[in-house]
């Protein structure tokens, strides 16, 4: 990415605006506790960021990470007794298996991904809350903590190193593999990508299913942090992920986005909310700060959208194809 | 046969009822009956107001929050005399209707995409309204008889939200079917594009439609907060997923252009029935989740595979 292009990129300039602010008026912003405090807030969901990324640009949408973060969560805390990596493979199993689910229904099936994801966000959900009677489980192996509580190279957390391999390995399949292309493709135009000879099946299928595993890795390491499997965890993380992937540049109608625009969006949201706890604003401002900020984004685009070129700052496959308005495309 | 297909969901409904009937003695009752249709209104309303904006091809995800957001602030009102009661009553509705023009404003003059913006504007409520009452209950005791008739009484042996859900699902019915509104409304959810081409304003009547939805969900918020009184304040959560799953049921097309209020009020009516079916049989909540999820699932599944409902 050369740096004029980067100089583009409102999220950028929303980072650091978000940095000064933070920098000259939050008190204690730059100590270690904070910054550590920081980087765990915005790990768990940074994984899931990624993995909602992928499924984004490939024009599709999972509103099922919350439910599948409580089950990897639920399963992963009762399978301990058989040991940990065997609990942590089985979590990860079950989570990818709710993403093959989806990728049945939207793939195979051609169901409207909100819809399909819909319906499996509720029953992952009434799954969970049957198999633990809507009661959290408690950790029996002490050792399982240190996956959400520990750190590594004097200080760092141990879930943000995850988030960093999640990252890296994200940015490189979008940017250096022949599956990233054709996530790209798919978004970009579905027919022509099967027409030009993509197994668009098959590419779905491993959308849904990296996104879903993403979400069995976050909710493995909250359920380590919280030494706990609660059914009740991620309840409102499918919107705020989605947030961030769209602050980061990706689009609703697919084939744009990137995994360094989506951590832009991230760390935009991170700052936001981290910044209003340094100031003890309530919790309360940050969810309208959110929603302001998600209200403002898509006003300006459009505005910029409409506006002629010299105000256009970059012309991007804008969010409305999805929406009523221009020719948009039939959704199933 | 082209019948049979327009109206399964009519079917759906009288094979659980009659299902549900001969497994059970407790359930083809009058006061069960009437027991499910007063469980309903409160979705349903929500579900009515829904479908519209559907049907102009856009998604609310809002109308929890705006359930919510009436709810808190009608009983926040506190109507324990007459004044007090009519404030009670039209600010939560005036507020439901000022979000949904807001919501219908942004979508409609810059078409912006629906999703992204009701959820923003469901981000804004709830924070406001946890703002508002501080993350407390509100509650409100000695509310006037009218304000607790709105929802506990009854009128010839009928509860009152039933009278009030079937006066919504009628007057959307009617706008949809017989009105000017109505046939822009399809058009625009058609293809907005060609909608504006041919004259159609297209800007103020997708903003109509929020309206539609916004005031539906506030009534449904007043209702809630009439029967319960003692309020947590994220009492809303969820409903706009209720509510599109009765949509959907419906058969309504999720690309817009497509749906039938009556559909989706039978929607609703399915969801009720499998709720009541299930509490008959000492069902655990959860379980109804699951299964509730499931119908969803595979409705759409069939939907999508067989055109089932479409047309």
């Amino acid at each position: 990415m050369n740096l004029a292009r980067l100089f583009r990129q409102r999220t950028l300039w929303l980072l650091i605006a978000l940095l000064v602010w933070v920098t000259l008026f939050g008190q204690g912003f730059w100590t270690l506790p904070n910054l550590q405090n920081l980087v765990i807030s915005f790990s768990i969901e940074g994984v899931m960021v990624m993995g909602m990324t992928i499924v984004m640009i490939g024009g599709g949408f999972d509103l099922s990470i919350g439910s599948v973060m409580a089950l990897a969560g639920v399963i992963v805390v009762k399978a301990l007794p058989l040991g940990k990596a065997v609990a942590i493979v089985l979590a990860l199993i079950a989570a990818s298996v709710v993403g093959m689910a989806n990728a049945m229904l939207i793939g195979g099936l051609r169901v409207n991904p909100f819809i399909a994801t819909l319906g499996s966000m509720i029953v992952v959900r009434g799954l969970v809350m049957t198999y633990t009677n809507a009661q959290p489980i408690p950790a029996a192996d002490p050792t399982f903590m240190s996956l959400g509580r520990a750190t590594v190279f004097g200080g760092f957390p141990l879930p943000g190193l995850i988030f960093c391999v999640a990252f890296a390995l994200t940015h490189l399949l979008l940017t250096s593999l022949k599956i990233g292309r054709e996530i790209y493709a798919l978004g970009g135009n579905e027919e022509s990508a099967r027409s030009s000879g993509i197994a668009t099946y098959r590419v779905k299928m491993f959308c849904y299913v990296v996104c879903s595993f993403s979400a069995g890795i976050s909710g493995i390491v909250l359920s380590a942090r919280l030494n706990t499997g609660s059914p009740i965890i991620g309840e409102n993380t499918a919107l705020n992920v989605i947030t961030a992937v769209l602050l980061g540049g990706a689009s609703l109608s697919g084939g744009v986005g990137s995994a360094l625009g989506s951590l832009g969006g991230l760390l935009c949201i991170g700052l936001l909310g981290n910044g209003l706890n340094l100031f003890d604003v309530p919790a309360y401002y940050q969810r309208i700060a959110q929603g302001l900020l998600l209200l403002l984004l898509v006003m300006l685009e459009r505005i910029a959208h409409s506006a002629p070129a010299a105000f256009a700052y970059r012309a991007q496959p804008s969010l409305d194809r999805m929406s009523s308005s221009g020719g948009g495309r039939e959704y199933r | 046969m082209a019948l049979f297909w327009r109206e399964w969901v009519w079917l759906v409904l009288a094979a659980m009822v009659v299902l549900l009937a001969t497994l059970s003695s407790n359930f083809f009752t009058t006061s069960n009956l009437l027991n499910i249709l007063r469980q309903v209104s409160i979705v349903g309303i929500v579900a009515v107001g829904v479908v519209v904006v559907l049907i102009a091809g856009n998604f609310d995800l809002s109308v929890g929050a705006i359930l919510t957001l009436a709810a808190v602030v009608s009983v926040q009102m506190q109507p324990i005399d007459p004044v007090r009661t009519l404030l009670s009553i039209l600010a939560p509705l005036a507020l439901g209707i000022g979000v949904g023009a807001a919501n219908g404003a942004i979508i409609g003059l810059l078409r912006a995409n629906s999703i992204i913006v009701t959820v923003g504007m469901q981000f804004v409520i709830t924070g406001c309204v946890l703002l508002y009452v501080a993350g407390q209950h509100v509650r409100v005791d000695n509310a006037t008889p009218f304000y607790f008739a709105l929802s506990g009484g009854y009128l010839l042996g009928i509860p009152i939200p039933v009278y009030l859900f079937m006066l919504v699902t009628a007057l959307c019915h009617f706008l949809m079917t017989r009105t000017l509104f109505g046939r822009y409304v399809r058009a625009i959810g058609g293809n907005a594009e060609a909608a504006r081409l041919v004259g159609v304003p297209v800007a103020r009547y997708v903003l109509f439609a929020y309206v539609i939805s916004g005031a539906a969900a506030s009534i449904s918020g007043i209702i809630l907060a009439s029967r319960v009184r003692n309020l947590d304040p994220t009492v809303g959560i969820g409903y706009e997923f209720s509510a599109l799953t009765a949509v959907v049921l419906g058969g309504a097309r999720l690309s817009g252009g497509q749906g039938n209020v009556l559909h989706t009020l039978a929607g609703v009516l399915i969801l009720g029935v499998i709720a009541n079916g299930m509490r008959l049989f000492n069902l655990p909540f959860n379980m109804q989740l699951l299964v509730q999820g499931i119908i969803l699932v595979a409705a759409v599944a069939l939907g999508a595979s067989g055109r089932v409902g479409e047309r």
